[in-house]
């Protein structure tokens, strides 16, 4: 990195941007509306981060990440998660094949997972057991079958989608698994606008295909980029004072997560804001992480990484309350800094 | 890239600047408001609280000191740049643009993203109105810090809130303090005179002592006053035993002196004058006559409140006043300002006088004509000898004997009449000394100041059933006629020493006073409301110096 020039990371800079355009309109003609949505699965995207869409049937979850997967030039896979689907199913298995000279020997037969873009949908339909299947691809990004760990190829990502209602049946993600989405996103209705204009475009006539926009090396390269982007102290600071103050034991909790968490959000919270931050603050051409950029992900960051306790379960009470009074209540500056 | 930084750093140092001089402005008026809120609750609790007076002083002091502590604290709370940029960029809204800029400067110089991270913040910054953000406006605590001032102004006005118990027990406090420093200074005063009788001396120092106890306060205040009344007994009887020890003196010498002022006014300057060949004996009596020159309200006062005194001026005779010579309850007391405490001086020199003469007398050979001029002299002493009967009829008798020849008689006349006089002096302390101590009682019991109860003293003196304070006394009529009480109570005894105008115990029923007769005697309305109502009498109405006494009083009235 020390021997590229100011001039050509400034190329490097508009290329970013210039995709992300491309990537944004290629997407908008084909998903209307969900404009947030969109903006959080790309920056997860270009952060390298699995993404865990939540939204009620319908909403265009899985949409979303087959034009995503069609305008990236990245392998794609879908694994539609049921209750007896097996780890096996998904990570692969050995099988007895038969040689041209008749020999029979074990030969891998690589799973769904073996792709560049996996489409988990429903992941919390399936059990336990073949949910954890993912935990090592997904944070590793490798996969250890019959005694054997095989890399995957970068990029990989995950994109998994579960229904918030009809929970029977289903089984929901233990917390080691969560921890591991870089960000949840939480896909709302449509308006009526975007309603009407979806109603255009799909009675009609069928839509033309998606193009590909961005190449793997590209996209390698941009996540690269924004990596890069510099953070300063004062803002890995606030994001370690928000992350903080979601453990209810600690003293500067806010009043909320001292009564209503069991658990507080992991350091990869802290990695999830940072690195969103960076990736937003390109985004929106700039070449510094912001406080407000951290404040604007905390919410797809940090809303699966706070487990509630029996009191606020019972409650109702929402991580995204949680953490609307922990962006209100953190200070943004430290208290050297303050008057 | 230089120079962007350039502009970066100076509008941070300029900031970081113009902070700081904020700071110790805000500094100023924290440490104000901070004082503010002490000196206005101070204030209110000493309109409260009986605290001490230097408190809302010390308070009010701690205002500007406080104001002055605040501007330090605020000059040692330094902030770094990083820490002004990044404030810099909440105010200008630059979103960490500065301080990311000025961190990548400072750690990594060298990378590509430095100079276009600087150029961009620098752009940012040269868009805002940066000099403007630190704006030198009155702090919130300028105003709060006002708001109490005006508040403990007002609260100025406000009387403060005192309990009856508490100015009592201030009073008290004060009295006793001023009573033992005034027991002190009289004792040390007494102790410098020469040739004091051991037993003098003595009680001398145990007033010194107890003067001192009541200033340290070692005792509580009844302590302190049975104290004092037990000091002031012994006291009181050792001059009662002095004067009636053989050889001493029986009588009131403040009666003598005075019914010897009042039948001779016009003899005093003349007898002093017959003494001045004596050169220590004219200053001694010069000085006694100036002094009764200067009193002779006092005289006057103590004559007529005694009647005991005031029969024999009345008879012209020179008999000792009824209550001495029956011995009984003690003499009437002088006030220190009135001729006694000259006259002891006087009276010391009259019996240095009289041993000088004796001793010629006693050796003889004296002509008719020098017996003759000793005679006159010793005529000429008898107004000054008057407050010691034993010393005047020895004094008459020395007459008599050198009119009949008889010379050495009379020197043992005059031996015995001197130390007579030397025995009234020692009694007229020991009185003087219970006086005081009786007078600081009275001013710790009634939480009057000194000077008042000196007027007291020098009304009645202390003396209880001395003159005047016996029924049918002038000055027993007086405080009679002006104390409340129920109509027709009468106090028949108060057994132990009273100390005049202070309130007479009052026996009281409660919710009503006891229905009596004119002139009737204590024990009738006593038994009468005890009948009714065991705690008939109300000891908070009692003065404190006289509950013991009308304690002991009624118990000793029990039926």
């Amino acid at each position: 990195m020390a021997d590229v020039k100011p001039n050509e990371l400034e190329q490097r800079i508009e290329a970013f941007h210039q995709d992300l355009m491309l990537l944004r309109a290629e997407i908008g003609r084909v998903l209307v509306g969900q404009e947030s949505v969109v903006e959080q699965t790309l920056l997860a995207l270009f952060a390298g981060g699995h993404v865990l869409l939540e939204g009620v049937p319908g909403l265009g979850k899985t949409l979303l990440v087959r034009t995503l997967a069609q305008a990236l030039d990245l392998q794609f896979s879908r694994i539609q998660f049921t209750p007896d689907l097996m780890p096996a199913d998904i990570l692969g298995t050995n099988l007895v094949m038969e040689g041209p000279d008749g020999r029979r020997t074990f030969e891998f037969q690589p799973g769904p997972i073996f792709a560049q873009l996996i489409l988990a949908d429903e992941i919390n339909r399936a059990t336990p057991k073949t949910q954890s299947a993912l935990l090592e691809a997904m944070q590793e990004h490798q996969v250890t079958a019959a005694g054997e760990r095989r890399r995957l190829e970068e990029p990989f990502f995950v994109m998994a989608t579960q229904n918030p209602i009809d929970q029977e049946g289903t089984y929901p993600l233990p917390e080691a698994q969560l921890d591991r989405f870089f960000f949840k996103i939480c896909v709302g209705y449509p308006t009526e606008s975007d309603l009407v204009e979806i109603l255009e475009r799909t009675t009609g006539q069928g839509p033309e295909p998606v193009r590909t926009v961005l190449d793997r090396q590209a996209l390698l390269d941009h996540m690269n980029l924004v990596r890069q982007v510099p953070a300063a102290r004062a803002v890995k600071d606030y994001a370690a004072r928000l992350i903080l103050a979601t453990h209810p034991d600690h003293p500067s909790a806010v009043p909320l997560a001292r009564q209503y968490l069991r658990f507080g959000s992991s350091p990869r919270g802290a990695q999830a804001l940072v690195l969103a931050g960076k990736v937003r603050a390109l985004m929106q051409g700039r070449l510094n992480a912001s406080c407000e950029d951290l404040q604007a992900v905390a919410l797809p960051a940090l809303r699966h990484r706070l487990l509630l306790n029996f009191e606020g379960q019972a409650e109702g009470i929402t991580s995204d309350q949680i953490i609307a009074q922990l962006l209100e209540q953190v200070p943004r500056l430290p208290a050297t800094a303050v008057h | 890239m230089h120079t962007d930084f350039q502009y970066i750093q100076q509008a941070i140092r300029k900031t970081r600047r113009r902070r700081r001089v904020f700071q110790l402005w805000q500094g100023l008026w924290h440490g104000f408001q901070v004082g503010a809120v002490v000196w206005v609750g101070v204030l209110i609790a000493y309109k409260l609280i009986p605290l001490q007076e230097p408190w809302p002083w010390a308070a009010l002091a701690a205002v500007p000191l406080a104001a002055v502590a605040g501007m330090v604290l605020a000059l040692l709370r330094r902030t770094s740049m990083a820490d002004t940029a990044q404030w810099l960029d909440l105010q200008l809204g630059l979103k960490e643009r500065l301080v990311t800029a000025w961190e990548l400067a400072r750690e990594k110089p060298g990378s590509p993203w430095t100079p276009l991270v600087i150029a961009r913040a620098a752009d940012a910054l040269r868009q805002t109105r940066w000099q403007e953000v630190v704006r030198f406006l009155w702090p919130r605590q300028a105003y709060v810090t006002g708001t109490l001032l005006v508040v403990s102004l007002g609260l100025l006005w406000v009387p403060e809130y005192r309990s009856q118990g508490w100015r009592e027990r201030q009073r008290q406090s004060r009295a006793q303090q001023e009573a033992g420093r005034e027991l002190v200074a009289f004792a040390r005063r007494e102790l410098q005179t020469e040739a004091l009788s051991p037993e003098v001396e003595a009680a001398l120092r145990e007033v010194e002592t107890m003067g001192r106890q009541l200033l340290e306060h070692t005792q509580t205040p009844d302590q302190a006053l049975q104290a004092l009344a037990e000091l002031a007994r012994r006291l009181e009887e050792r001059a009662r035993s002095q004067a009636d020890a053989p050889g001493g003196t029986r009588e009131n010498a403040t009666s003598g002196v005075d019914r010897s002022d009042a039948s001779h006014p016009a003899q005093e300057p003349s007898a002093h004058a017959r003494l001045a060949s004596e050169a220590d004996a004219s200053r001694m009596v010069d000085r006694g006559a100036q002094a009764r020159a200067d009193a002779p309200s006092a005289t006057a006062l103590t004559a007529a409140v005694s009647p005991a005194s005031a029969e024999p001026q009345a008879a012209g005779r020179s008999e000792p006043p009824l209550a001495m010579a029956g011995g009984t309850r003690g003499s009437s007391l002088q006030s220190p300002e009135s001729p006694q405490a000259v006259t002891g001086e006087a009276l010391l020199a009259v019996a240095q006088r009289l041993d000088a003469w004796a001793e010629t007398l006693g050796a003889g050979q004296l002509t008719a004509a020098e017996q003759q001029r000793i005679a006159s002299k010793l005529h000429s002493l008898l107004p000054l000898c008057a407050s010691s009967s034993t010393a005047r009829e020895n004094l008459q008798a020395a007459l008599r004997a050198l009119q009949a020849g008889n010379c050495f008689s009379a020197a043992q006349c005059l031996s015995q009449a001197a130390t007579a006089c030397r025995a009234t002096v020692a009694t007229q302390k020991l009185w003087e000394a219970a006086r005081r101590v009786a007078q600081a009682a009275a001013c710790m019991g009634t939480g009057r100041s000194w000077m008042e109860c000196t007027a007291v003293s020098r009304g009645g003196g202390p003396g209880g059933s001395g003159a005047g304070t016996q029924p049918g006394g002038k000055l027993f009529s007086q405080i009679q006629n002006a104390m409340p009480r129920p109509g027709g109570l009468t106090p028949e005894h108060v057994p132990a020493p009273w100390l005049g105008e202070a309130p007479l115990p009052v026996a009281r029923s409660i919710g009503e006073a006891a229905p009596a007769a004119a002139r009737v005697t204590v024990r009738a309305p006593l038994t009468a409301s005890e009948s009714v109502e065991p705690r008939a009498v109300n000891l908070e109405r009692i003065p404190r110096a006289y509950r013991h006494t009308v304690r002991m009083y009624f118990d000793e009235r029990q039926p």
